[in-house]
């Protein structure tokens, strides 16, 4: 079967679905809900209605620029092929028209963390886009400013037992997650901690262990999801708990248990969670045979120990 | 104004037809469009092409369904710009959700050769009536419409995790579905 076979015979999908999918939306208020509440509705509406155009028309305008990506290239996180890193070309990107590019600098500019004198320099660069109407800008621009400020007050900077930090850069780029790479502030260095390498393209979460010492990173493709544990303190680093688990329950039951050479493992992770500083717990969908059969599991890795427990 | 009426006035030639289907579904087109090109410029000229295309194909077109019919010309439009601009590289939005499923139907592909789209599209069809109203337009706002899995969190009232994780079992079922209906993937 070819790519092009897929594509067309979705495009081809029939119209009484196509319609449906239209109007679709999620389950509505009650009826008896509904009743009760209209007649309040009905003067809210009233009060509101003239606030909602302008709103309406904002929102449009907003969404018309509003911006998008789907997956980072390392030449596109360069804004070139080459791949010296120069301050001054992202610099004057951030002069640019073009968000991709604002975008682009403004993530790439906090590498210039570990040059004190030029920090200064960046952050007032940087600074007017934290008012930017582009949300993905603004929300970069905060993070750049919390880092290079070294406030370390955002949501996506994460502090650990020894005072170090770690984070993403270009968080949420893309529906799949945030860029592949994992930074880390320790004794006031900036340094790449960790990169992560196909199918790995995206980092979706960064969990903290209680005592702070470890992190669990869940990664994905658009395929599969995957999950490593850090040990920072010690500079340590789990098996790929995902792939191991579905060889070793594989094993148990007897399937054909075989790993693709993309790695791809076209399983699944949900509720993520540490039980305690060793111990992390995770829902699983591990698929075999081309994913001809699912297993839904729960999972628990002791991370000191190295034990898998599947449930 | 009715879907039928609007048909009529194509059918008469008017041009009326025209402010009628740009009133009642030029936001909706736009939005296909600007799901697949992400540029006012480029969806706003898919949507006025997809205006003329209607103008050329009704009469002697019918269609059953109006709101399909337009998009379904709006998103053939936008793929051909999308295809052009990638061609050009001038974008660095390389990827369409699409690619989710073909890579998850892919993987499951043993064999070279390739097969009918239409009877491919018939199993999909009837794979997506097995489904819950609630999965089966999840799957097709993603992958019709490509929406955002945020936009898409949001018109079902869900959270993004849910939903990442009901389009990740649907593909999964498909593939099991298609290999089971005897295509031979």
């Amino acid at each position: 079967m070819k790519k092009e076979t897929i594509r067309e015979a979705v495009s081809l999908l029939e119209d009484n679905l196509i319609e449906e999918a239209i109007n679709s939306k999620g389950k509505g208020i009650a009826k008896h809900y509904f009743r009760k509440w209209v007649s309040v509705a009905a003067v809210f509406c009233i009060l509101i209605s003239f606030g909602s155009t302008v709103w309406a028309v904002t929102t449009l305008k907003k969404d018309n620029l509003e911006l998008y990506i789907r997956k980072l290239s390392p030449d596109n996180i360069n804004l070139s092929v080459e791949t010296e890193y120069k301050v001054d070309k992202f610099l004057e990107a951030l002069k640019s028209d073009d968000p991709y590019y604002q975008y682009i600098a403004i993530n790439r500019l906090i590498e210039s963390f570990n040059d004190t004198q030029l920090r200064e320099k960046v952050i007032k660069q940087i600074q007017p886009f934290i008012h930017s109407e582009e949300i993905e800008l603004a929300e970069a621009a905060s993070l750049a400013v919390d880092i290079l400020s070294e406030k370390y007050e955002s949501k996506n900077v994460y502090k650990l037992a020894d005072e170090s930090v770690v984070f993403t850069l270009f968080n949420h780029y893309s529906d799949y997650g945030s860029y592949n790479e994992i930074w880390r502030i320790a004794e006031g260095k900036l340094e790449k901690y960790f990169s992560f390498s196909n199918p790995s393209m995206y980092i979706t979460e960064i969990i903290v262990s209680p005592d702070g010492k470890k992190i669990a990173v869940t990664t994905s493709s658009n395929k599969s999801e995957y999950v490593v544990i850090f040990d920072i303190e010690n500079g340590r680093i789990s098996p790929e708990l995902v792939s191991s688990a579905r060889i070793i329950l594989g094993a148990k039951k007897g399937y054909d248990v075989f790993s693709r050479i993309d790695n791809e493992n076209y399983s699944g992770i949900n509720n993520i969670n540490w039980v305690d500083s060793d111990r992390l717990y995770f829902n699983a969908i591990l698929s075999y045979n081309d994913t001809e059969i699912i297993e839904e599991v729960s999972m628990e890795y002791n991370f000191d120990a190295k034990l898998f427990n599947i449930e | 104004m009715d879907d039928n009426n609007i048909i009529d006035l194509f059918w008469e030639r008017s041009e009326i037809a025209i402010k009628e289907i740009e009133t009642k579904y030029g936001n909706l087109c736009k939005h296909v469009a600007m799901n697949i090109l992400r540029s006012d410029e480029d969806a706003q000229e898919c949507v006025n092409d997809t205006y003329l295309g209607a103008w050329n194909a009704i009469p002697p077109y019918r269609p059953k369904v109006l709101s399909a019919f337009l998009c379904r010309i709006t998103r053939n439009l936008a793929l051909k710009k999308y295809e052009y601009n990638r061609a050009k590289k001038r974008d660095v939005k390389m990827q369409l959700p699409i690619e989710e499923l073909e890579n998850c139907l892919l993987s499951a592909s043993n064999i070279e050769e390739d097969y009918d789209a239409q009877y491919l599209a018939e199993l999909i069809d009837d794979f997506l009536y097995t489904l819950t109203y609630e999965k089966r337009n999840v799957f097709i706002r993603r992958y019709w419409f490509f929406d955002s899995i945020v936009d898409i969190s949001n018109r079902f009232q869900m959270s993004e995790s849910k939903t990442k994780s009901m389009l990740f079992r649907t593909r999964n079922e498909l593939a099991k579905y298609i290999r089971k209906e005897g295509y031979p993937i």
